[in-house]
């Protein structure tokens, strides 16, 4: 019951992400969805994003912005759930995955590796 | 008959004439005299200087007589005896000789010599009697014949020698004495007297032997014809005595045979044994031994002598305190053998051979503590100042049976030596050869004090055994796959200011260390100064060696240096007293030790483990109340877990000692929670001043510290006061590590603070003057909250969780205070602002905590502090 409750949540907490992420992407010369494309951001297990060893720090400035977004919308559902927000990151981290175009950069379990077509 | 008378007057002046001229002219017929009177006698005496005879004696300057006994039974070839008296006189008393002359009758009476010196040589025996002053009185039966004749003869001689010497080459016998009395009617036999003899000497040195007595006759055993007797013998050798109930003399082989008793010597009083300062060997108890010796043509044949000791007979080495340290037991022990027997040598003393007039030893050999003593033969000569050589030949001596060690406890040994030991005695003294010896060496409840000392600390307890196969050749002493064992509860502890123990080392192992494999040079030979070659073991689970060092002496110190691989050593360690836990691991490294005789240097010792383990400790009975104290409250257990230590040591000849140290972890776990440092290390120095051992010095401090950094650069610790003051420099330490630590579930952070909080110590208390805390970089809070608490709270508290949904700081300050007590200040600045709320505008919050910080330090819990706080709006907004 609470699972699904959290589920229909999440989903409608990702939305507004995706809107977060067209919202901040005028801010920076790149968007989310280039830098994950360019493999200069990749998305981690914990519901954050990163950039990849060795790639260029250009996405940085993009990767710190969407995270504190991120950070403040999963702290709110776990807020309402009364879950920390790592629980709340890594679900999310779940759905963001599936939605994740081949080739971009993940890290689970801390590996880095590219999501598989 | 008047015709009669007066030839008779006309004669009588001319018989006085005679008379008198043959008084005067006595000197000059005096020897014909002799010669006519001792015709077809053995024996001829010649007179010189010969005065006019007194009524009651004549002196003379020089009497020599000799005497040839002829070839006998007893001896094979006739000897010859001269006499030689100095400036003599006879005397007697000239009324009872005129009387005996003109009255018929007998009559006894005495005549006596006396002179300045009387010698008596005899050959070929080759020995020479000399008396001073002596004195002869020979009492003699007058008796009157026909006319003026009369026949004399003696019935008694009387000779008191008193202080006479004779001498036999190098040899002289000193301080004789003999009364001899020869009587007519006992036969002329010498009756048994005491014969007393002061001292020998042998080339005027006194000879260790003296005080000589014994009792002697002239007259002989029927069924030993040829032998003289001396009986109830009694000697002085070196300062006691020696006895022998019959001495017996062969004059046909010319050969003495006795048995020499030595009865009950206390050993203290053997010139080696006794007491005095600076000996460090010394006796308890006695020996007795029997020495049956044959003394033929100058030579001395010791057969089958027996030296035992009494029952508790033992030599003793001495300690630097003069307690008993090892003793040997000499005295009888079931199952074990006579000290020394069948002890056989023969002595040729003062040999004729002119190249040769020393002593020459041969065929010395004996049973010595079950095994076999032999030892070349060598010859001595003290004056010709020639190197004597001899080899000792030791076969199964089981010398190690019988010692002893004497300490806490009394440590036994075992083994048997065999070997050869070539021995030089010259100018330069005693110097041995190429000595070879080898034996198996075990020994057994030996405390282990004795090799770690006793009264201090450390201190060793408990014993060891062990086998030790030594051989000892070319001038190395190899040890060949030794073995050590501790019994059950050998350690050495360790004592804290208290005098309790805390920790201690297990030593009580079997075996402790084996395969002890070693090569020494012992420096003896002179050749080559004492050396470690090479020294090997394997000691709990691991290896030991040290490299090689040769023994000189320098300014520099003499180094040695332990190499330790894999040994177990941290298993072995137990903790004591409030202290609890156990470790694991093998340690490898090296020791550099620096040995002088005013103490020990280490220099850069690496030792390193890839273990580790706990150590808890239970704080004591509270001194202080619980809130004031920091590490521990009282009764409670903290747990220190390390990992993998490693230490850089080094220690200079005062006791400066600095360690570096670096640990994988340090953990400290307490109920109320856990700190961890990651990769501590540091430079710790002790003992840097003398006068102030009680402080020790940390430095170049770094541990990882919740997330970050924690450094600490200088801080001395005072010991005894507890005392330190420094300042904890922090850095990296995430925002969200501290309130994941915290336990919280409603504030998340980003980014990262750095602080400087001076921090004061004193017995168990802690405080902090004036301490900051600011973020290294910008970052985000957020303070989640359920729309419920949203619409709950009022109007302020509503925008306060606004702006705290995703409030993103550019500065974070604070600064941290706290007394002695506890009592603390924190004041937060946060700048910045909630892209959410009002417009982003800026925003600045204040935060200000004031609690028991020590408290909180104790529970690690500052979050629901932290919540409480905000929920009691002490959060202000501004602007």
């Amino acid at each position: 019951m609470t699972g699904t409750i959290i589920k229909s949540m999440a989903l409608k907490a990702l939305a507004a992400l995706m809107l977060l992420g067209c919202f901040a992407a005028p801010a920076f010369a790149l968007d989310l969805e280039t830098a994950r494309a360019k493999g200069l951001a990749g998305e981690v297990d914990n519901g954050l994003l990163a950039v990849p060893p060795g790639a260029a720090p250009d996405a940085q400035g993009i990767v710190n912005a969407i995270n504190n977004q991120r950070r403040a919308e999963y702290a709110k559902i776990a807020a309402r759930n009364n879950l920390s927000l790592d629980v709340v990151g890594s679900m999310m981290f779940e759905k963001i995955y599936t939605r994740l175009p081949a080739g971009t950069w993940v890290q689970v379990k801390g590996q880095w590796k590219k999501k598989a077509g | 008959m008047k015709w009669t008378k007066r030839i008779l007057l006309l004669l009588l002046p001319g018989i006085l004439m005679m008379l008198l001229a043959a008084w005067i002219s006595f000197p000059w017929y005096a020897q014909s005299l002799l010669d006519r009177a001792l015709q077809d006698k053995p024996f001829r005496v010649q007179v010189s200087g010969t005065g006019i005879p007194g009524f009651s004696g004549v002196g003379f300057r020089k009497l020599t007589a000799s005497f040839t006994s002829p070839a006998d039974r007893c001896s094979a070839t006739p000897s010859t005896y001269r006499l030689s008296i100095d400036h003599g006189r006879f005397s007697w008393n000239g009324a009872e000789f005129f009387r005996a002359m003109l009255f018929p009758g007998n009559l006894q009476t005495t005549l006596g010599l006396d002179a300045d010196s009387l010698q008596l040589k005899a050959d070929p025996a080759n020995f020479l009697f000399m008396d001073g002053r002596p004195r002869l009185v020979m009492r003699l039966n007058l008796t009157h014949k026909k006319g003026f004749r009369m026949e004399m003869h003696p019935s008694t001689v009387a000779y008191s020698v008193a202080d006479a010497t004779v001498s036999r080459e190098k040899l002289r016998l000193e301080g004789l004495c003999y009364r001899v009395f020869l009587a007519a009617k006992n036969g002329w036999q010498q009756p048994v007297d005491t014969l007393a003899i002061a001292k020998l000497l042998r080339d005027g040195h006194p000879a260790p032997l003296g005080n000589f007595r014994a009792l002697f006759g002239s007259k002989r055993d029927p069924l030993k014809p040829c032998t003289l007797i001396l009986s109830d013998c009694s000697v002085d050798l070196f300062s006691w005595n020696a006895m022998a109930e019959r001495i017996e003399y062969d004059l046909k082989d010319q050969k003495t045979s006795f048995t020499l008793s030595l009865a009950e010597i206390p050993l203290a009083e053997l010139p080696w044994f006794r007491p005095a300062a600076g000996n460090p060997v010394t006796g308890s108890g006695k020996i007795r031994g029997s020495v049956p010796i044959e003394f033929r043509d100058s030579t001395v044949m010791v057969r089958n002598a027996v030296v035992s000791g009494e029952t508790g007979a033992r030599v003793i080495y001495l300690d630097k305190k003069n307690n008993p340290w090892f003793s040997l037991d000499i005295g009888p022990e079931k199952n074990k053998d006579a000290a020394i027997e069948k002890i056989n040598a023969s002595f040729t003393l003062n040999s004729k051979r002119q190249n040769f007039p020393g002593i020459a030893v041969s065929g010395l050999s004996a049973q010595c503590f079950g095994g076999q003593l032999r030892i070349s033969p060598f010859s001595f000569e003290p004056e010709q100042k020639t190197t004597v050589q001899l080899t000792v030949d030791v076969r199964n001596i089981r010398l190690l049976d019988r010692l002893k060690y004497h300490g806490e406890c009394e440590g036994t040994f075992g083994g048997t030596l065999s070997g050869s030991i070539p021995l030089a005695y010259g100018k330069n003294g005693l110097t041995p050869g190429n000595i070879r010896i080898a034996s198996t060496a075990s020994f057994s409840n030996m405390p282990l004090s004795a090799l770690a000392g006793r009264e201090k600390t450390p201190l060793a307890s408990g014993t060891m055994h062990g086998r030790l196969p030594l051989e000892y050749r070319d001038g190395l002493l190899l040890v060949q796959n030794g073995s050590i064992s501790g019994a059950k509860g050998t350690n050495i502890s360790f004592f804290d200011t208290k005098k309790q123990r805390w920790l201690s080392f297990d030593l009580g192992v079997s075996p402790l260390a084996h395969t002890i494999n070693a090569s020494f040079t012992s420096g003896i030979s002179g050749s080559r100064p004492p050396a470690i070659k090479s020294f090997s073991a394997s000691t709990l689970g691991g290896t030991m060696q040290i490299a090689p060092v040769v023994f000189r002496n320098g300014t520099g110190g003499i180094p040695l240096t332990i190499r330790l691989k894999n040994i177990k050593a941290l298993d072995r360690v137990r903790l004591h007293g409030d202290f609890r836990g156990s470790m694991k691991g093998a340690v490898s490294g090296s020791l550099p030790l620096l040995f002088r005789p005013n103490g020990f240097a280490i220099k850069n010792a690496s030792l390193k483990s890839g273990g580790g383990g706990t150590v808890s400790v239970t704080s004591p009975a509270p001194e202080k109340a619980a809130s004031g104290r920091l590490f521990v409250t009282s009764g409670n257990t903290a747990d220190y877990t390390f990992l993998e230590p490693d230490l850089q040591l080094n220690r200079d000849y005062t006791g400066k000692t600095v360690i570096d140290f670096s640990l994988r972890e340090l953990r400290r776990k307490t109920p109320e929670g856990l700190i961890e440092l990651a990769a501590p290390k540091g430079k710790l120095s002790l003992w840097q001043n003398r006068a102030y051992p009680e402080k020790m010095t940390l430095s170049d401090f770094s541990a990882g510290f919740f997330g970050g950094t924690a450094v600490i650069e200088h801080v001395d610790y005072d010991l005894a006061g507890n005392k330190a003051e420094t300042v904890l420099q922090l850095s990296n330490i995430p925002l969200q590590k501290l309130l994941d630590l915290q336990g919280t579930r409603k504030i998340y952070a980003t980014g990262t603070i750095k602080g400087s909080i001076p921090v004061k110590m004193e017995k168990e208390t802690l405080e902090i003057v004036d301490g900051a805390m600011n973020a290294e970089s910008s970052g985000q809070i957020i303070y989640a909250t359920t729309p419920e608490e949203r619409a709950a709270a009022n109007q302020g508290l509503r925008t306060t969780y606004e702006a705290l949904s995703n409030f993103l700081y550019a500065r974070m300050n604070s600064s941290v205070s706290m007394a002695p007590d506890g009592r603390s200040v924190i004041t937060i600045r946060l700048q910045g602002n909630n892209p959410d709320f009002q417009a982003g505008r800026p925003v600045e919050l204040n935060l200000t905590l004031e609690q028991n910080l020590l408290d909180l330090m104790r529970s690690i819990s500052i979050s629901s502090n932290v919540e409480q706080i905000i929920s009691e709006k002490v959060l202000q907004q501004q602007k």
